[in-house]
């Protein structure tokens, strides 16, 4: 299409400009039809309705403990779900209702030992199947790592993980403040037993401070662009909807994962004992973004020599955190190198 | 095209950015952080602390009551849940040796 001339493109910006004022031109997003298939306290599973399903095992994606998941499916033409499914897979999704005080004592294990393994458990039941292919999206990669090597009687034929954390001297502000013991656990939890949503989104504000003004004028630059203004203003809304954090798990991930560094040595305290990295045995792919800010690649790219599988590869990304899952040059460049990694790795049926 | 003004404002943000990065990263930024959070923490608690001395003076309800309750329910819920679990590991059967569900 061509692009609009001058004129044309300031009456498109004033337009879109008011009706960005009045609010009136919220998309509508998280639309690929699904179903409510399990649920234990904040834990919910969805399965999404295809009917051209031929790739075995089902997937299951699992969410991170600090976002919502709508980001996994915020448009129709950029839901990486939605992509998915088209490719023919399976797919399910492990979400978490944001925490309240009843989670605020959630750890690791809560989620490793008990929520995960149930989850896996009603795909399995549901799809009729006898195994699964796992991805973690960002912190919920962190989950998968740790369900993997800590169980290894569950039966994961795959795991993926997407942007997810690794070496913590990588990530930031936040990160360095809790590693330097300047902060503690206890200064930003609050009397729930929660990391106030507010308290996270001012730790991801502060990787790079001007993005935000940064933003504002590529949104004004593109005003008179439907299409850019649509997926603008739904990633603006979904990285300012943030969720607490439970306080329990929290505690855990400053001393074991920021201090210790413990999934850089691949040796993460776990329970009464510890996890190693090198258990993981199963086809490992490791996808992480070239300009992700909020887990820079540095931090994830280790991971790819710490599992154990003799199976493991790697996808660097030329996108950001966000843009890696729901952007418009990620449904064109990197999706289709992870549905052939995952149609590689899966029975065609 | 790049507008103008776009190209303005790049020459700007770009180094500033680059500086404002550089000085979250700096020892001193982070003293003063440090300090800020723990400051603004203090001073939080200290007038949630008046109004809640000032509210029961006149017999009403305070955030501080709100909360307490809120987190006895919240122990309750863990307790049910504690046992929930429980009853659930006694009941499920082994799914092919494995316990998933």
């Amino acid at each position: 299409m061509p692009s609009p001339g001058l004129i044309e493109r300031q009456l498109l910006r004033t337009r879109n400009g008011l009706a960005y004022l009045a609010g009136a031109n919220r998309p509508e997003m998280a639309q690929t039809p699904r179903d409510l298939v399990w649920r234990r306290d904040k834990a919910r599973l969805w399965r999404y309705r295809s009917d051209q399903r031929r790739f075995e095992p089902p997937i299951l994606i699992v969410h991170s403990l600090v976002s919502k998941s709508y980001i996994l499916d915020l448009l129709p033409g950029t839901s990486m779900i939605g992509y998915l499914i088209g490719e023919g897979f399976d797919v399910f999704l492990l979400d978490w209702i944001p925490p309240d005080p009843a989670d605020a004592e959630n750890t690791l294990e809560t989620y490793v030992d008990e929520y995960i393994p149930a989850a896996i458990g009603a795909v399995l039941h549901e799809a009729a199947a006898d195994e699964v292919t796992l991805i973690g999206y960002c912190f919920g990669g962190v989950l998968t790592l740790l369900e993997v090597a800590a169980h290894p009687e569950v039966p994961v034929r795959n795991l993926m993980v997407m942007a997810t954390p690794c070496d913590y001297r990588e990530m930031g502000f936040m990160s360095n403040m809790f590693r330097a013991h300047r902060l503690n656990p206890e200064d930003v939890i609050d009397e729930t037993g929660l990391v106030p949503a507010r308290a996270l989104d001012e730790g991801f504000q502060s990787l790079k401070p001007t993005e935000y003004v940064t933003q504002r004028m590529n949104f004004f630059q593109n005003l008179w662009n439907d299409e850019f203004v649509e997926g603008f203003l739904a990633i603006a809304f979904w990285a300012r909807d943030q969720v607490a954090f439970p306080g329990g798990v929290f505690r855990q991930t400053v001393e074991r994962l920021i201090r210790q560094n413990a999934l850089l040595e691949g040796v993460v305290p776990y329970g009464r004992g510890e996890v190693r990295l090198e258990d993981i045995r199963c086809p490992f792919l490791n996808a992480y973004a070239e300009q992700d800010t909020i887990t820079p690649a540095a931090s994830s790219e280790p991971l790819t020599r710490l599992v154990g599988s003799d199976d493991v590869s790697e996808l660097r990304l030329q996108s950001g955190h966000i843009g890696f899952v729901a952007g418009r040059q990620a449904a064109k460049v990197a999706r289709p190198q992870i549905r052939d990694w995952l149609a590689a790795h899966s029975d065609n049926g | 095209m790049t507008p103008l003004w776009r190209k303005a404002f790049d020459a700007i943000e770009r180094p500033l950015a680059a500086g404002s990065e550089a000085w979250i990263q700096s020892e001193t930024f982070m003293d003063l952080a440090t300090h800020s959070i723990r400051i603004q923490r203090r001073m939080l608690h200290e007038m949630q602390h008046t109004t809640e001395r000032w509210l029961h003076l006149w017999g009403w309800v305070s955030r501080g009551d709100v909360l307490r309750l809120s987190n006895q329910v919240a122990s309750l819920e863990r307790q049910v849940r504690d046992l929930r679990r429980e009853a659930d590991q006694r009941e499920r059967p082994l799914l092919n040796g494995r316990r998933l569900g």
